[in-house]
């Protein structure tokens, strides 16, 4: 059922966005220009309100840039499709279908497979994630590891070419954060779609990724891209390699600077913090 | 070690009580007795009171109840209260709906609406009996008229407010307006949609208690207003408690019909 | 690659002008709507639509409601309704607003009044009349029950609902702070309700306005309910209209006030809610 055509190269061209509110504007994006390789999982990492939702939402389809363009395969990007489905936050799973039907709906919204297919593909999908005993359950009853797995389910059975995560395991234990990084690499090393995933998480982003791009406060563009030539299938021995440790403190040091900037900006933090950051170091 | 024993055995003891017997439930049996029992010392006692019947009164009352009589007085006020209801939901869900989901149709009919709105529904009641030629219409369009906005307002309530993630989502999976509505905003909104369906219910039997007082073709609330005339208390009391138990048994009908529409919204 | 527009990103934006706040398509289409709703009314009456012809057209609505507003007769029946209204709801108010605190706090408390309260609650507030008018001396002050019990209800409801929704937590870091009981009730217990119980008594005061109309209706010779059905026997129609056109003034009027006043009273929610009109405008 693969298609080898499947996976999607995403590009960003000088993406300018805002955010219009009664009487004042913020400029979100500014000159903001990356390319979503296909086939690779793309991590997005910056700090907080720097637009990372913004930018899910631009690849989704839900809004448009206000100047510049996104691109999916060359073509520009005017709607939500298929092709490019979301995981959120917080789930946003049907609460008035059972596990089952909203794993479904897709499928059989769009009209691309029998009742029969749908219902042998979601069986498949909820034993891949997990869930096959709760396939009868609504949302409401299930905890939050399981509402995020379903709602993978939901996505994965339409086969996009992109995935879009926006902080998916957000707000879970580090127990369950675990176990559902292991099950979304699995998952991304079985099809073959592109996927972008944004985190605040370092290590998260860092054990996931095949590109992390870090981005910088508003008006945000891309800061830098670290390439993660940690091999495939990744494992967990991984985190202590030399080389995650030097992809991690370059990244950290991105995201301080970043953060610092935003502090004093906007005032909010009076604290020399770089001099405490030398001070620890020196520890 | 006497000691020890003696501890545990009381420790046993508070342990029965606590789960043989539901002190809540006991408490609120109680409330009822000390009420029942209140209201027959005071309007015993204190003479100002004395028109006002006791609780034994009320029940001798109700074995010398004109049975027939008052079963129909009940079939008339539901009758008026379920026509001016489902009037209501026929009329008044459309327009919620529309004004929910279109903008062009809220800034068209919601004005109108806020205006007419502030305007109590017992207001209307001259203009629905010059207007209506018939008793039953003019009560029934008062019926109609007070769970109208309800509805309305929480039917455009529920859509406009339905979480904008769901709606995007079903967009990706490619459904149509149309198809959004049915499947996903609807659905979504339901929670909403039934909460103004028991306000509705409430304001109708406010509605229909106050018309049928005022006119005299019969229904319970003509019955109280009736006995009040003659001086019959037990029987104006009697007719008070039953409006009280249809305006409940409708209002529990909703809520079952309700907890069915929005049975996700349990966690069990 | 990168073009340089920076610039533009700003200059794309525009700030809003009265002109663009009054000339967009909302506005528009509401005025369209209460024109129109004018409009029908005027041209059902005129043209005799079916039984229209026996209603008032709007434009002797306006001659007889202006004659009337320099009545004194106006002057007392807006005075009588409103005073109703105000006894009834200001009485609602103080009983019901600490019941509910104490109802939504103990569970001791509420189990011994609770549910007498929920078992007298889907009385209709007029079957209430007859019971008011003997118990209250003066007739006219009897009506005044029924906007009492009209108001009663919602504000208890939404007194206890508020008490219910305070974040447990509040307590226990009260507890943790050594508070007595009477200062968990002042300071975390009324505090933590006040939205709600704001809510509670906006809504209970337009259902109090309901109540006396209906109070004054059916009973009683002075008020604005009992003037436009008085207006009715006497063929006034335009009266008719006029009084609802007062009363349903006065009733929004005294909803607004009561949500500005209680709104006051908080604050906190005050910030919050100025927060949530920076939010995105689409």
């Amino acid at each position: 059922m693969s298609d080898s055509k499947q996976a999607s190269e995403v590009v960003f061209k000088d993406v300018g966005k805002m955010a219009v509110f009664k009487k004042t504007h913020t400029v979100i994006l500014k000159n903001c220009s990356f390319t979503v390789e296909s086939g690779k999982l793309t991590v997005l990492i910056g700090p907080s309100g720097c637009g990372k939702t913004t930018i899910i939402n631009l690849i989704a389809g839900y809004e448009r840039p206000d100047i510049g363009e996104v691109q999916i395969d060359g073509k520009r990007i005017i709607g939500p499709n298929w092709e490019r489905l979301v995981v959120f936050q917080e789930t946003a799973l049907f609460p008035w279908l059972t596990c089952y039907e909203n794993i479904m709906f897709g499928p059989l919204a769009r009209q691309v497979m029998s009742k029969e297919e749908a219902h042998q593909e979601t069986l498949n999908l909820l034993v891949k994630v997990g869930l096959e005993d709760f396939r009868d359950k609504y949302p409401s009853q299930l905890s939050g590891g399981m509402q995020r797995r379903a709602e993978l389910a939901r996505a994965l059975i339409n086969q996009p070419k992109v995935m879009l995560m926006d902080e998916p395991f957000r707000g879970l234990d580090a127990m369950t954060r675990q176990l559902m990084q292991e099950y979304y690499l699995n998952l991304f090393e079985e099809t073959n779609a592109s996927h972008v995933f944004v985190t605040s998480e370092v290590d998260e982003a860092i054990i996931l990724a095949d590109n992390l791009l870090v981005m910088t406060n508003k008006p945000s563009k891309i800061k830098k891209i670290i390439e993660i030539d940690l091999p495939r299938p990744r494992n967990w021995n991984m985190v202590t390699s030399k080389r995650y440790l030097e992809i991690k403190a370059e990244a950290l040091e991105l995201l301080h600077e970043e953060a610092i900037k935003a502090s004093t900006a906007s005032g909010k933090v009076d604290v020399d913090l770089s001099g405490l950051l030398e001070t620890t170091r020196a520890d | 070690m006497p000691d020890q024993t003696a501890s545990i055995e009381s420790q046993f003891w508070r342990q029965l009580k606590k789960n043989f017997i539901n002190w809540s439930l006991l408490r609120q049996i109680m409330s009822f007795v000390l009420f029942l029992g209140l209201w027959s010392i005071i309007v015993v006692l204190v003479n100002y009171f004395h028109q006002i019947p006791t609780p034994k009164a009320v029940l001798m009352a109700l074995f010398d109840l004109p049975v027939s009589a008052v079963l129909i007085n009940i079939l008339k006020s539901l009758a008026r209260v379920l026509a001016g209801f489902f009037l209501g939901i026929l009329i008044g869900f459309p327009m919620g709906v529309a004004i929910g989901y279109s903008r062009v149709a809220k800034h068209l009919i919601f004005p109108a609406f806020e205006m007419i709105r502030p305007i109590p529904p017992i207001a209307w009641i001259p203009l629905s009996v010059l207007f209506f030629v018939h008793n039953e219409s003019q009560i029934v369009f008062l019926t109609f008229y007070g769970a109208f906005f309800p509805i309305v307002y929480n039917t455009m309530g529920g859509i406009s407010e339905a979480d904008i993630r769901l709606p995007r989502v079903a967009m990706s999976f490619g459904l149509n307006k149309r198809q959004m509505l049915w499947k996903v905003i609807l659905p979504a909104a339901m929670p909403q949609i039934f909460t103004g369906m028991k306000l509705a219910m409430g304001i109708t039997w406010i509605l229909v208690v106050a018309a049928e007082m005022m006119s005299n073709n019969g229904g319970m609330g003509y019955y109280v207003w009736y006995n009040h005339t003659v001086m019959d208390y037990p029987h104006v009391v009697l007719g008070m408690g039953i409006i009280g138990l249809c305006g409940a048994i409708c209002s529990v009908g909703i809520s079952w019909v309700g907890n069915y529409f929005t049975r996700w919204q349990r966690i069990f | 690659m990168s073009n340089v527009k920076e610039e533009t990103l700003d200059l794309v934006w525009k700030p809003p002008t009265i002109k663009s706040k009054i000339f967009n398509q909302g506005t528009i289409l509401t005025i369209i709507s209460i024109v129109s709703l004018f409009l029908a009314w005027a041209l059902l009456v005129h043209f005799r639509v079916y039984r229209f012809s026996l209603l008032p057209s709007p434009a002797e609505v306006l001659e007889e409601g202006i004659a009337w507003v320099k009545t004194s007769v106006f002057w007392i029946d807006t005075g009588a309704t409103t005073l109703r209204v105000l006894v009834g709801v200001s009485a609602a108010y103080i009983i019901a607003i600490p019941l509910g605190l104490m109802i939504g706090w103990k569970k001791v408390f509420s189990d011994f009044t609770f549910p007498i309260l929920e078992v007298l609650r889907p009385i209709p507030a007029p079957a209430y009349l007859p019971l008011a008018i003997l118990l209250l001396p003066y007739q006219e002050m009897s009506v005044a029950f029924i906007p009492f019990i009209d108001a009663f209800f919602p504000v208890l409801l939404n007194t206890i609902t508020g008490v219910k929704i305070i974040d447990r937590d509040y307590f226990r870091a009260a507890r943790c702070l050594g508070s007595s009981p009477k200062q968990i009730f002042w300071n975390v217990v009324l505090p933590g309700a006040l939205p709600s119980i704001s809510s509670g008594c906006a809504i209970g005061m337009g259902l109090g306005w309901m109540g006396a109309v209906v109070g004054e209706m059916i009973t009683g010779k002075w008020g604005l309910g009992y003037r436009i059905w008085e207006s009715y026997t006497l063929i006034r129609y335009p009266l008719i209209v006029d009084g609802m056109i007062v009363i349903g003034v006065l009733g929004l009027g005294s909803s607004v006030l009561i949500r500005y006043l209680t709104v006051r009273l908080i604050p906190w929610r005050r910030a919050i809610t100025e927060s949530l009109d920076e939010s995105i405008t689409q």
